[in-house]
């Protein structure tokens, strides 16, 4: 187990490493760009030339590139090129929402999920289609849209949930659930049906082993071959879907985020883009880089303890 | 698709049933080519009207009429108007092109990416291989919709390069898929020959390699088309991109977005032209992969029953026999009905008797075991005939009634022990679930002694360590003790032992069938061996009954099966049994057809109706 995360660790350090310097790279093939942004349009080329001096971009990438990661690992990421706030008080106050938008709606296409597909996985024919349907249009409905929707049909015809909004679960948490249903909703629909047609293959894969069919005959009956054996065989599938789910999800949510007015990482980096403020940016992308990271490695450990092949290694 | 029809007893329901499936394969065939013209009809319609906005479109995409603003469809604004009463439908068409070509773009990158790497690294292997996987596997680690947001807060106003780069980084799922499907040709015998034949590695792959993967290269595809319609509309929603006033189909939405209350009218064409245009894509891909994709193996664990039937001549027949199978049919469902598999199968066995079913592989053995366990697996069907144990029908009952006799009175071995066990339990609870459910006189408190005593049964030499260990963990032969400890578990007056020792090394093998012996002796069951070996029939079986293609042709008590075969296939495959051969010359082999009682039957009325 020890080894497994070790291994994981190294793995991550090379991700962080390109997915790092790829946004160095890329800021520097514009240099200057941030003066102007701070100092506008008009601003003479000598001012421009200080600030740039100022803010060490007149250094050659790889040196600021050191300088950024030596910092970085102090655990200061800078100030906002626009704000002038420290980037990582913005991801303390922001990182919060867009993880529990990720993780609920990862859990409810989850379980829905699961359900559905070892529904189709035994009973077959026409859920097993209803679920490829439903899989395509998780795939073609954009989730902006149907955040759109719900607002006006569930907020503005019906009047149940409120439109917009966000409040900490630690303040009010009937209120913070009420405000992340219809995000939740728009976000995990596209969950549901990926996770499902995994589960139902998982579980067709589980049900034609040679396993199923000795125990059968040796009279385990069909309750436990189904819901223990079956569930425990195509689990490792199962997480691994899951875990998917939930970084796509965790990277999805700038569209609804800003929607649904969720103070979130995904609104932020959406913001920060536009205004140029590269800090920022750089920062969140640190962010998201090492919750992938964290969240293979737990995956990882998942498996090991339910497939014991890899356990006992 | 796979059948999926619910075990059926007698022949005239069982034909029914398949014309029923007939009719619905048929019906969902022609579903599913409406479905398609659909598809095409929607994506030319857009594809024409986007390319031709200029000349088709019936206002200017930026032409104001302040006084009609936020208009629901009328005739003159099918799709209503905007906040400065620009005309909805002249916008989408205009405001398509930035969408599509930023789609195309991403499109392109993903398949020239994707085909070229993954055939270099499935044709070639070796050091090419080698770093194009390894590319993939950082590609795919990396948090792709933030690359994007990277690269836009460097060129903001360019969605097209944001969806190049989406290209790239979505490429490994298209790279891995058209490696490993290249992986597999490359083995493929006509692959060898063409090269050994001195053709050239580019000939060879669009010759042979790339016309095999077509169908997973066009479905990955256009799922990957779907999202990228998707992801440059979100982009676009937030603000990158093409900038109002001038329209795209995302900062249409965003704007309907602003006055979702005055004018909700507007959310539904603006974001129903992306919706329906990825979901034609996406369809059109789910269709060719029905074309492409074979069905999903079949499910080994079988449906039971709903309700018990009384069979008619179910107690009738009790006498000393302990199973009586009588005319067993059993087939699987076809698009052209059911397929008989076995037919026509009746035998007996007595209390403590041994019966060897013997024939060549594909003979319908293993078809007419599973029938009698009631495990014949999804698509197949008992069509024909009875099951008698001890008086009962087990062909006609539902689970619960079942479960009073698998397990418990009659159990099975399998032939192969490696994958007869569940791989996530470890042998000590696998067997005491098995005791749970079919010794219930076990007590809670009993059932760790009881395991080791049936370990000890299967004279595994430390039944504590067996317990303790996963089935990978075991050996062949040690697997197949437990199995057998597992079948055990319930004391069962009769055993179907497959083939118990095919799949195990020769110096296994002798074990086995000594414990099986051993066993016999000790409780007293019956057993149902089937066999190939006519070693495994003259150590252990009383009788034999011989079958060839699904049906019986010969039964006989063992000692006269050696001595006298009647049937000319029986005689054959005697004189094939390689135990016999002598060293240096070739192994007797089966040659020629034989008749089966049911062909000796149309045979004759053939003969009698041209007599007549």
């Amino acid at each position: 187990m020890a080894r497994l995360i070790l291994s994981r660790i190294a793995f991550a350090i090379p991700i962080l490493f390109v997915m790092t310097f790829l946004t160095f790279f890329l800021a520097s093939l514009i240099p200057g760009n941030a003066a102007i942004v701070i100092l506008g349009q008009d601003a003479t080329q000598d001012s421009i030339d200080a600030l740039n001096a100022s803010l060490g971009f007149d250094k050659p990438i790889l040196v600021q590139y050191f300088e950024w990661i030596s910092a970085a690992v102090r655990g200061d990421l800078g100030t906002s090129l626009y704000s002038g706030e420290q980037v990582t008080r913005v991801l303390g106050q922001r990182f919060m929402p867009t993880f529990w938008l990720a993780l609920l709606a990862t859990a409810v296409s989850g379980i829905l999920g699961v359900v559905f597909g070892v529904f189709a996985a035994i009973k077959g024919g026409i859920i097993s289609r209803f679920l490829d349907g439903v899989g395509m249009l998780g795939i073609s409905l954009p989730n902006f849209w149907i955040a759109l929707l719900l607002i006006v049909i569930v907020s503005g015809q019906l009047k149940l949930l409120p439109a917009i909004g966000y409040t900490a679960p630690e303040d009010d948490l009937g209120d913070w659930l009420r405000h992340l249903i219809l995000p939740v909703a728009a976000l995990g629909l596209a969950g549901i049906a990926l996770i499902a047609k995994q589960a139902r293959d998982a579980y067709a894969d589980a049900l034609s082993r040679d396993f199923m069919r000795f125990m059968q005959a040796n009279g385990i009956g069909r309750t436990s071959l189904i819901l223990k054996h079956g569930l425990r065989y195509a689990s490792v599938p199962i997480v691994a879907a899951i875990s998917v789910t939930f970084i796509n999800f965790f990277g999805a949510t700038a569209a609804l985020e800003q929607i649904f007015s969720i103070p979130g990482l995904g609104s932020a980096v959406a913001r920060a883009t536009l205004n140029h403020d590269l800090s920022q940016v750089q920062g969140i992308v640190l962010a998201y880089t090492v919750v992938i990271v964290v969240v293979t490695l737990i995956t990882d450990v998942v498996y090991s303890i339910l497939n014991p092949k890899i356990g006992t290694r | 698709m796979t059948a999926t029809v619910a075990t059926v007893r007698a022949t005239a329901t069982g034909g029914n049933a398949s014309s029923r499936s007939r009719t619905r394969h048929r019906r969902a065939k022609l579903g599913r080519r409406i479905l398609a013209g659909v598809a095409v009809a929607w994506l030319l319609i857009v594809v024409v009207a986007v390319a031709g906005a200029q000349w088709l479109a019936p206002y200017g995409p930026r032409e104001q009429d302040l006084l009609n603003s936020l208009q629901g469809p009328s005739a003159a604004h099918l799709l209503g108007t905007d906040t400065l009463g620009r005309d909805v439908l002249s916008r989408l068409m205009y405001g398509g092109a930035p969408t599509l070509l930023g789609v195309l773009t991403a499109v392109v990158i993903f398949l020239v990416i994707g085909v070229v790497a993954g055939l270099i690294a499935g044709y070639f292997g070796g050091i090419p291989d080698r770093i194009i996987t390894a590319v993939t596997t950082i590609q795919i680690a990396l948090p792709g919709l933030v690359v994007l947001f990277v690269v836009l807060s460097v060129f903001r106003n360019s969605t097209v390069i944001a969806m190049a780069v989406y290209g790239i980084m979505a490429s490994p799922t298209m790279v891995l898929l058209v490696r490993s499907s290249a992986l597999s040709v490359r083995n493929e015998l006509f692959v060898d020959a063409a090269r050994v034949s001195g053709l050239s590695p580019l000939y060879i792959i669009f010759q042979h390699v790339l016309p095999r993967s077509r169908g997973i290269i066009v479905v990955q595809t256009a799922v990957f088309a779907a999202t990228a319609l998707v992801v440059e509309s979100t982009l676009s929603f937030l603000g990158f991109g093409t900038q109002a006033p001038d329209p795209s189909w995302g900062n249409m939405v965003n704007e309907a977005a602003l006055r979702i209350s005055l004018n909700p009218f507007m959310l539904y064409p603006a974001g129903g032209i992306i919706a329906l245009t990825a979901l034609s894509i996406g369809v059109l891909g789910d269709l060719t992969r029905d074309k492409f994709v074979q069905g999903w193996s079949a499910a080994k664990l079988t449906r039971d029953r709903a309700r018990s039937v009384e069979s008619a001549t179910g107690n009738a027949m009790k006498d000393d026999a302990l199973l009586t199978v009588s005319g067993l049919g059993v087939g699987y469902h076809s698009p052209n009905g059911i397929m008989p598999i076995v037919r026509d199968v009746s035998f007996s066995i007595k209390r403590g008797e041994t019966l060897g079913l013997v024939g060549e592989s594909g003979s319908g053995k293993t078809t007419v075991a599973f029938g009698i366990l009631g495990v014949i697996g999804e698509g197949v069907a008992v069509t024909d005939g009875q099951v008698l144990f001890d008086g009962t029908d087990l062909v006609g009952l539902n689970g619960p009634d079942l479960s009073a006799y698998r397990g418990k009175r009659l159990a099975y071995v399998a032939q192969e022990p490696m994958v007869a066990l569940d791989p996530n339990y470890k042998v000590g609870k696998q067997l005491a679930e098995a005791i749970r459910s079919n010794d219930p006189q076990t007590s809670a408190k009993d059932i760790p002694a009881r395991i080791l005593e049936l370990l000890g049964q299967v004279e595994l030499p430390d039944p504590a360590a067996a317990a303790a260990k996963y089935p990978h963990e075991l050996s062949g032969g040690m697997a197949q003790r437990v199995s057998i400890a597992f079948a055990l578990a319930g004391r069962p007056e009769l055993l179907v032992a497959d083939e118990p020792t095919t799949a195990l090394d020769v110096t296994v093998q002798a074990g086995i069938l000594g414990l099986l012996l051993r066993l016999r002796e000790q409780t007293g069951m019956s057993m149902l061996i089937i066999t190939h070996d006519w070693g495994v029939v003259a150590d252990v079986c009383d009788r034999v009954v011989v079958m060839y293609k699904g049906e019986i042709v010969e039964q006989a008590p063992a000692a006269t099966i050696f001595s006298d075969p009647q049937h000319p296939y029986t005689q054959a495959l005697l004189a094939s049994n390689p135990h016999g051969a002598k060293p240096g010359q070739d192994l007797p082999v089966i040659t020629g057809t034989f008749l089966t009682p049911s062909m000796e039957r149309e045979a004759a009325l053939v003969t009698n109706g041209t007599e007549r």
